[in-house]
């Protein structure tokens, strides 16, 4: 097991009050796996990113819970020993690539610092390696693209180049917050298709996180479905896209677009997030949820195996069966 | 193919859109001419003049400004042309030397006391409030005569007075480029704190501290003039531009060529320097650009 998060919880603090963005989560990573994290904007997956790495916000308190990366809990690490952690052995990916490098630094000098830092090389050799690395996430002609400053280069360039800053070490663990959100949708696939071939290509497991469950149909191995801080159900992507055992994760794909008949109007979720001051006793989606009954609002469910007989692997926090 | 294409992406940076806005501004080319010409004169003095701008000559005490002597001569007959020329190269080397030096410790200081935060902000901030609280002329006076009257501790001083602005100025971006994301990219990339102060700190606040730095070179200027003034700086018979309006203010009423060229060049150069200083707010600034 690569990362084991358990019984994660993450409260926020503010002037009055006090947000529980993460509710006894738990999630595990195998070494060269690509798990898909989904959820709408808000229901925690970047929050259980960011405490991956130590970076959440000053007034982010850990409630209850352990990160363990390879049998080490993240979570009692110094500043010296996280630094450590980060780009060598776990790398991020953001999800604005316009933003993500240093704007006044040409490319291939940014990636020679970060690799001469993590491979221990002389500059002069860690520059080599840079032209490389953006020649290995397809990069035409890397030599001039190495000299080029951040404004210069398209979306598509600029997450490659963040691709290969993030996969300089190469780390074990990349996380990537909505690599392909803000790219163009050919662009979209390309990218997917690199990140598929760097995770096999290296043995990287992958932390995917998006709302687009036609990403995680693509990419992920294994997906758990996030709703506001709780993981509602997860399993072989296969088999939970195939045979969702929530309803949350059922609204979720029915919110596709058919492009079978273009008529048809978007299906939209009524309602929207509960308020995470205080939350309610029953089932978090009970609010929501089109199936809902009377269990549902009293007593909280947990993540049960959808089938018993057939593995443990496919879990669903559910009443309704 | 990629030679050709790299050789165009090196001739297209020629065009400098820093030296393109300079030229649409007539006034900081107004305050460049006029400082290039002090610099020039400065510079040349040694072939301008053939005097030597210490040598007294008591004969030639007070002489009017004359085809032999420009300026006219000092009370023990020193040419004051030469001496203004000479003075030149001492005014405006210790004003810029003295904004660069406080410019620098003043944003180093300032870029970590913001991306460090916490109680080192603090302290540093709280250090740099007391220093301001003072009235700057009054505290580099004190400092000046504490180290005692010489040229170098009228800079040490002044650049003590005007570190605090730069940490302020300093401080203030780094509290917004520090919320970047590319910053935040680059500690998950894994580069050590001390680095992205360096690399990707340091670069992106320097826009605002150039722009003070310009407009405070000028200020510099008088101030180690003022500081001359009262006795505090370059002490005689050192051509400082301060200095001799100091010693010839006393003759003004019948010598007053005396203090009247020195202060000319101190007023032609500190508006140099402001007009300057504008110009280069104008360009930097994306916010007062039209």
């Amino acid at each position: 097991m690569l990362l084991q998060i358990t019984d994660l919880s993450v409260e926020f603090t503010t002037m009055q009050d006090r947000i529980e963005a993460l509710h006894h989560v738990s999630l595990s990573i195998d070494e060269g796996e690509i798990v898909g994290i989904v959820g709408e904007s808000g229901s925690g997956k970047s929050v259980t990113a960011l405490s991956i790495l130590g970076l959440l916000e000053k007034n982010a308190v850990i409630k209850s819970g352990r990160i363990l990366y390879r049998g080490t809990d993240i979570l009692r690490l110094d500043k010296k020993e996280l630094q450590a952690l980060r780009g060598k052995e776990i790398g991020m990916v953001f999800q604005e690539p316009m933003t993500a490098l240093h704007p006044t630094m040409r490319v291939g000098d940014q990636l020679a610092e970060v690799i001469a830092r993590h491979r221990q090389l002389s500059r002069k050799e860690a520059y080599a390696q840079a032209v490389k690395s953006l020649e290995e996430v397809h990069i035409r002609e890397p030599e001039i693209v190495a000299r080029k400053y951040p404004f210069e280069l398209s979306g598509g360039m600029r997450q490659r180049v963040v691709i290969s800053l993030a996969m300089a070490a190469p780390p074990q663990l990349l996380i990537c917050d909505e690599p392909t959100t803000a790219l163009d949708v050919t662009i979209q696939h390309e990218i997917l298709k690199l990140m598929k071939e760097l995770s096999v290509k290296r043995g990287t497991a992958i932390m995917l996180i998006t709302h687009d469950l036609g990403v995680v149909a693509e990419l992920c191995d294994r997906v758990a479905v996030m709703y506001a801080g709780e993981i509602v159900e997860t399993g072989r992507t296969a088999e939970v896209l195939q045979n969702p055992g929530h309803p949350y994760t059922r609204a979720l794909i029915g919110a596709l677009p058919d492009l079978a008949d273009p008529a048809e109007p978007l299906h939209a979720i009524g309602g929207e997030l509960p308020d995470l001051r205080s939350r309610p006793e029953g089932c978090i989606f009970a609010a929501r949820c089109a199936s809902v009954i009377p269990p549902c609002r009293e007593v909280r469910p947990q993540l049960q195996p959808v089938r018993p007989d057939q593995g443990h692997e496919h879990q669903v926090s559910c009443w309704v069966r | 193919m990629s030679t050709a294409l790299a050789e165009a992406s090196v001739r297209r940076r020629t065009v400098n859109p820093f030296w393109y806005k300079l030229k649409k501004n007539p006034l900081a080319l107004l305050g460049a001419g006029i400082l290039a010409v002090i610099l020039l004169l400065s510079l040349a003095a040694p072939l301008l003049s053939s005097y030597d701008p210490t040598k007294i000559n008591i004969i030639e005490r007070f002489a009017p400004p004359s085809a032999k002597h420009w300026f006219g001569t000092d009370e023990v007959g020193r040419d004051i042309f030469t001496r203004i020329l000479y003075g030149a190269r001492l005014s405006l080397g210790v004003g810029a030397a003295v904004v660069l030096t406080a410019g620098c410790i003043g944003t180093v200081i300032g870029a970590i006391s913001g991306y460090v935060g916490g109680r080192v902000d603090q302290l540093i901030m709280r250090v740099m409030d007391m220093v301001l609280a003072f009235p700057s002329l009054v505290l580099a006076m004190a400092v000046a005569a504490t180290l005692g009257p010489n040229l170098l501790n009228a800079m040490l001083a002044i650049a003590i007075v005007k570190i605090p602005v730069y940490v302020r100025l300093a401080r203030a971006e780094t509290l917004a480029v520090r919320e970047k994301l590319f910053v935040q990219a680059a500690v998950t990339f894994g580069i050590p704190g001390w680095r992205i102060i360096g690399t990707h700190i340091l670069p992106n606040v320097v826009s605002p501290v150039i722009i003070q730095v310009s407009l405070d070179i000028g200020d510099a200027v008088l101030a180690v003039a003022t500081l001359g003034f009262l006795g505090l700086g370059a002490q005689p018979p050192t051509p400082e531009w301060g200095a001799m309006i100091s010693v010839g203010w006393k003759y003004f009423l019948d010598y007053w060529w005396y203090p009247a060229f020195p202060g000319l060049f101190l007023f032609l150069a500190s508006c140099g320097f402001n007009l300057i200083g504008d110009g280069v707010r104008d360009i930097l600034d994306p916010k007062a650009a039209r």
